[in-house]
């Protein structure tokens, strides 16, 4: 890897991390919503599998913020 | 493994036996009920495409964790902390997502079998044939790394001979494999998973009680372990150094492995709807949030706990085994072992099977087989895979470590195939051509990388790197498949047919 990588601060990582993690909510949060519950035998709230990636998301976030 | 020689026979009492036969007769019986659901090829191969969501979720977490997850994540996280627990987090939960929204919705409704599949059906039939190659050779030589861990397990704890443990843990396995598909697959995982959860819980709560309970052991932990508490280390450690783990894990080999392996996609292919297929895959990574405090916790109690310095990391579980756990728990944990790697093993066998049956000997014969043949076929492959994983097994113990031995394996031929999935999904400029000599090119390219000696983490980003810069450079010299043609295989045409219906 290049010195310049060398060069970055540790909490660079951790910016990286939380970065990415909204990066891929963001994905999903921009997904229609028909595609997401596609094939759900009903549209019951706890269906709706975006606010499943935000709670597995938001976990992350506060892991990787404390550790 | 070697390490698990920690483990002697003396030590097994009558309790701890007894759960090893109970578990070994009851997984046997209830697997092979399932028989009695497979009457088509699809049955065997896919479940009938009846799998609702929590059981492929639970089936997907039995099949990734393994037994070097444990004695591996406890050494890890004994010799450099928090940071082992990537493989979990980052190196699981965001790739897991991806795979739920973009990758499963294009295979279950393509209507495919398996991944090879879909490249034959995205690109053409010699790209199918080189991804199925590749991937039926890795899963056996997995079979084979899975059952010598078994038996090198059975014979250090309870004594017996290596090629007898070899052919019990292949004879129950194979039996409900063989006969029950991937329904007693999926089932059986199901209940190893709660089997293996229960073990981890039990040894954790034995581990904080012993530590002096929860507060306790936190304060110890912070005191005299700082440095253990970090998920990130320096761009200059050997092992995980930051860069690595968030280009190569994060961006490349986790989403390779969770988007591209066959043997965790193929429950999915099996759910009863495609929602039911996405929620599985979410499901997996709740559980999967939790396996760290699971298999990392063992490697504290034993930091904290052991009189003096382990010489060799991986020692971190056993000596937890041997020094804290009573009779029955170490047994329990034991058990846990053993289904983990139960799991892993038929899981492995069957994605294998559907590929050889399928997407090898299904293109090369010219004339296609009946259904009834099919399945014939699938039984028998899965007998052979299971015979040449046996035949494997012993090649493992050349090899010092298995965890380190498997992953150099998967960076081989993650990066380019993952770039083939997903650039074939998002891009219909991709043309097959460019397909083929991708994959062809970054799997030599992986490979000069890996002679070179390079770090295996960055080994999978540049090839992955690679493989999309050729993929595109290609796709501009040649002519891409017609719009009718990439139907129900593209990003932009699945997502407008679900918002269209």
């Amino acid at each position: 890897m290049s010195d310049w990588i060398h060069a970055l601060p540790l909490w660079t990582a951790k910016v990286g991390a939380i970065l990415l993690f909204a990066g891929v909510l963001a994905m999903v949060w921009s997904l229609p919503k028909d595609f997401v519950y596609f094939g759900a035998p009903d549209r019951g709230r706890w269906r709706d599998l975006r606010v499943w990636a935000t709670v597995l998301l938001a976990v992350q976030c506060g892991i990787y913020y404390v550790f | 493994m070697d390490n698990l020689l920690s483990f002697t026979h003396t030590d097994v009492s009558w309790i701890d036996l007894g759960l090893l036969f109970a578990y070994l007769a009851g997984i046997t019986v209830y697997g092979y009920l399932f028989k009695s659901r497979v009457h088509t090829s699809r049955d065997y191969f896919l479940a009938g495409k009846s799998l609702p969501w929590w059981i492929i979720g639970m089936s997907i977490i039995g099949t990734n964790i393994g037994s070097n997850d444990y004695v591996g994540g406890a050494g890890g996280a004994y010799r450099t902390g928090m940071a082992q627990a990537n493989f979990e987090w980052i190196g699981a939960i965001p790739a897991m997502i991806i795979a739920a929204f973009i990758f499963i919705p294009f295979y279950w409704r393509a209507g495919v079998f398996s991944i090879p599949e879909y490249l034959g059906k995205r690109y053409s039939e010699p790209v199918r044939v080189i991804a199925a190659l590749i991937l039926s050779l890795f899963s056996v030589l997995i079979v084979g790394v899975f059952l010598w861990a078994t038996a090198l397990m059975l014979q250090t704890y309870l004594g017996w001979p290596i090629l007898l443990s070899i052919l019990i843990t292949a004879g129950v396995v194979g039996l409900y494999t063989v006969s029950g598909g991937l329904a007693a697959v999926a089932y059986t995982d199901a209940v190893q998973l709660v089997i293996m959860f229960a073990g981890a819980v039990v040894v954790a709560i034995v581990g904080v009680n012993a530590a002096g309970g929860a507060v306790n052991f936190a304060t110890q932990l912070q005191e005299r372990f700082p440095d253990h508490l970090h998920t990130f280390l320096p761009s200059t450690h050997d092992e995980f150094p930051w860069p690595g783990v968030l280009l190569g894990l994060g961006l490349v080999l986790s989403p390779a492995y969770w988007c591209t392996n066959q043997a965790i996609m193929q429950r999915c292919l099996g759910a009863r709807t495609e929602w039911d297929g996405k929620a599985s895959m979410m499901f997996a990574a709740m559980a999967k949030t939790f396996v760290p405090l699971l298999i990392v916790l063992p490697g504290f109690f034993a930091l904290l706990m052991a009189p003096e310095h382990l010489g060799v990391s991986d020692q971190a579980l056993p000596w937890v085994v041997k020094n804290l756990l009573p009779p029955g728990v170490s047994g329990l944990l034991f058990v846990a072992f053993i289904a983990a790697l139960q799991s892993s093993v038929s899981s492995t066998l069957n994605s294998a099977s559907v590929m050889v049956t399928r997407d090898i000997l299904g293109v090369i014969r010219s004339k296609r087989l009946d259904d009834a043949a099919e399945l014939r076929m699938g039984r028998m492959i899965t007998i052979a895979a299971l015979a040449a994983g046996i035949l494997c097994a012993p090649l493992t113990a050349q090899f010092r470590g298995i965890y380190v031995y498997v992953q150099q394996l998967l960076s081989f031929f993650q990066g380019p195939v993952f770039a083939l999935l997903l650039m074939g999904i998002l891009f219909k400029r991709i043309t097959p051509r460019a397909g083929l000599w991708s994959l062809l090119l970054g799997l030599g390219f992986a490979a000069l990388l890996g002679l070179a000696g390079l770090n295996m983490l960055y080994m999978a980003f540049w090839s992955f790197v690679m493989s999309v810069a050729l993929l595109f450079g290609i796709s501009a010299f040649t002519r891409p498949k017609s719009a009718s043609e990439l139907e129900n295989l593209t990003y932009t045409s699945v997502v407008k047919e679900a918002v269209d219906v």
